[in-house]
């Protein structure tokens, strides 16, 4: 916590007429222990780019099945991360928000695809939930179970819900937020908005928004 | 003492422009009425909010808020937060949700955006994100109108917050506050507050301890200057700011959030320091499309040090989106 001290010594600056004369003169020295360490870079950059074809993958769907990005081809596919021990996944489901998403991609393409992906590795019981978590929701979608993280790497899925839009000739063509409800405020479903894009021919704007949520909860030295 | 800075304490307008849209979002926030529970929500989710709601404890300081007629008292929303866990920032980073404060306030009360104090980085394997662990004050300048009714009066401030240590819970509390509002020149005024320029800082420490860690506006003078290097067009375009290291040892330039604008990789970018300054190159991505009807811009914190209550600095710069480099204020 701030101590009264250093505020004392900002307040002093403030009063001061200089403030960087102030802390360059040594007002402020003190040397940081909890140092704000630039992250290292990533291990490897994700390989999906919106605008680029979006990557290939196959995974396990909680059915037993294979499923695979290329098996949807001339679709559109939306990808939408989830895991079910997240308070935001449940509150975008609960509210109907993932239905209306998946209704609102559908009415505009009927043969549109919509996919869960769970890459919680470091929570096997997320993983396990995972169907019965959709079927509680009434959401009849694909879940594929991504056990080793190495599909949401790939993609760069930073949260639950994280979605991706991928055009009929498989580009990337929106990543980020499913809206821009993070408190559960929306005034823009941003996939149903790249849906309708999609449908006039036009560009997604769009195309890159700041997921919100919960940290996908990626296998730990992975 | 004579006179603060005004310039430090006063937020852009791109924040104020922040603050009114966060003021309306909140207004409708469907969530986390009361107790913090989810309209429509049932079983997990429910759960996951009364446990959120436990690992925070709102507070409001000072008590009571007092504030002169016509002028403006600054207010700390304290969240006091279990150890281990923690809640974020304005730009929360790699996930997480920035929290919200929901004011009611007396007839001729006004609440103005929040100054959020510099934030923590924490970093993962997998991700970076910005926000505050064990206890922060999120400081808000609460303003009455000339003709605000001399007396003491009631009001509520309900927050909403994610709270995450592995796992994230979100919930919220609530706190009812006395606002004391004291006629205009009441000498009484000065007893429980400072005059400084534009605003008036109580004298509470409970409440000044949290000005510590807000960051400033670079002033007039400072020596601090952000720049826009490189073409708005082209591959290489990049935020520099530059500015007197004084005596520490370290800089970092963590990014706001800016639609329409990545600054690196979203994660904090170190500086160098040659000959006493500090200079901190931060590749920028732009997409006019993505700037959602708002002007592109380059925005975050250049943070001096390593301390919680160490120097930062608010940089915002405008991109033009044109061809020709440019320049920033």
């Amino acid at each position: 916590m701030t101590s009264r001290n250093a505020f004392s010594r900002r307040f002093a600056l403030a009063g001061g007429l200089l403030a960087a004369a102030a802390f360059c003169s040594g007002a402020f020295a003190q040397l940081g222990n909890a140092a704000p360490a630039a992250k290292p870079q990533a291990k490897s950059a994700p390989m999906a780019e919106v605008g680029k074809p979006a990557p290939n993958f196959t995974l396990k769907a909680t059915d037993g099945k294979a499923w695979s990005l290329s098996d949807a081809k001339g679709k559109v596919v939306v990808l939408e991360w989830v895991n079910p021990e997240c308070p935001v996944c449940v509150r975008v489901c609960e509210q109907g928000v993932v239905a209306e998403t998946v209704k609102g991609v559908k009415e505009l393409f009927p043969d549109a695809v919509y996919v869960a992906i769970n890459s919680s590795a470091a929570r096997p019981a997320s993983l396990s939930n995972t169907a019965s978590y959709l079927a509680s929701h009434n959401l009849k979608i694909p879940a594929l179970l991504d056990s080793d993280g190495a599909v949401g790497l790939m993609y760069g899925a930073k949260t639950t819900p994280h979605c991706y839009v991928i055009d009929a000739n498989g580009v990337l063509v929106y990543q980020g937020a499913i809206d821009d409800g993070a408190n559960g405020n929306a005034k823009m479903n941003y996939v149903v908005n790249a849906a309708k894009a999609l449908k006039a021919g036009e560009a997604v704007s769009p195309s890159t928004t700041r997921p919100y949520g919960c940290s996908v909860k990626y296998k730990k030295n992975g | 003492m004579a006179s603060i800075s005004s310039i430090r304490l006063r937020t852009t307008p791109r924040l104020l422009a922040t603050a009114t849209g966060l003021a309306s979002c909140i207004a409708s926030a469907t969530f986390a009425q009361g107790l913090p529970a989810i309209p429509g929500t049932s079983g997990t989710a429910r759960a996951a909010a009364a446990d959120g709601s436990r690992l925070v404890k709102l507070s409001i300081a000072p008590a009571p808020i007092v504030v002169e007629a016509g002028e403006q008292a600054l207010v700390a929303a304290v969240l006091a937060i279990e150890p281990g866990w923690h809640v974020y920032w304005r730009n929360p980073g790699d996930s997480g949700v920035a929290p919200t404060l929901e004011w009611t306030l007396p007839e001729g009360i006004v609440v103005r955006a929040i100054r959020w104090p510099r934030p923590m980085v924490f970093a993962t394997e997998h991700e970076t994100t910005y926000g505050y662990d064990r206890e922060v004050g999120l400081v808000v300048a609460i303003e009455a109108a000339r003709d605000a009714k001399p007396g003491r009066h009631s009001g509520s401030l309900r927050a909403n917050w994610m709270v995450c240590k592995e796992l994230c819970l979100i919930g919220g509390g609530r706190v009812d506050f006395t606002v004391e509002v004291l006629a205009a020149g009441d000498p009484a005024a000065k007893a429980v507050s400072i005059r400084a320029g534009e605003v008036v800082l109580p004298r509470d420490p409970a409440v000044r301890s949290w000005f510590g860690r807000l960051p400033l506006i670079p002033p007039p003078g400072s020596g601090i200057e952000s720049v826009l290097e490189g073409d708005a067009a082209g591959e290489d375009l990049r935020l520099v700011v530059t500015g007197p290291i004084g005596a520490f040892d370290r800089v970092a330039f963590i990014p706001d959030s800016s639609p329409g604008t990545t600054c690196g990789d979203g994660h904090p970018i170190a500086g160098t320091i040659v000959g006493g300054r500090f200079r901190l190159e931060v590749p920028l991505a732009v997409r006019p499309g993505d700037a959602a009807g708002e002007g592109l811009r380059a925005a975050g914190l250049v943070m001096l040090g390593g301390k919680d209550d160490d120097p930062s600095f608010e940089i915002e710069v405008p991109i033009p989106v044109t061809s020709a480099p440019a320049s920033g204020p």
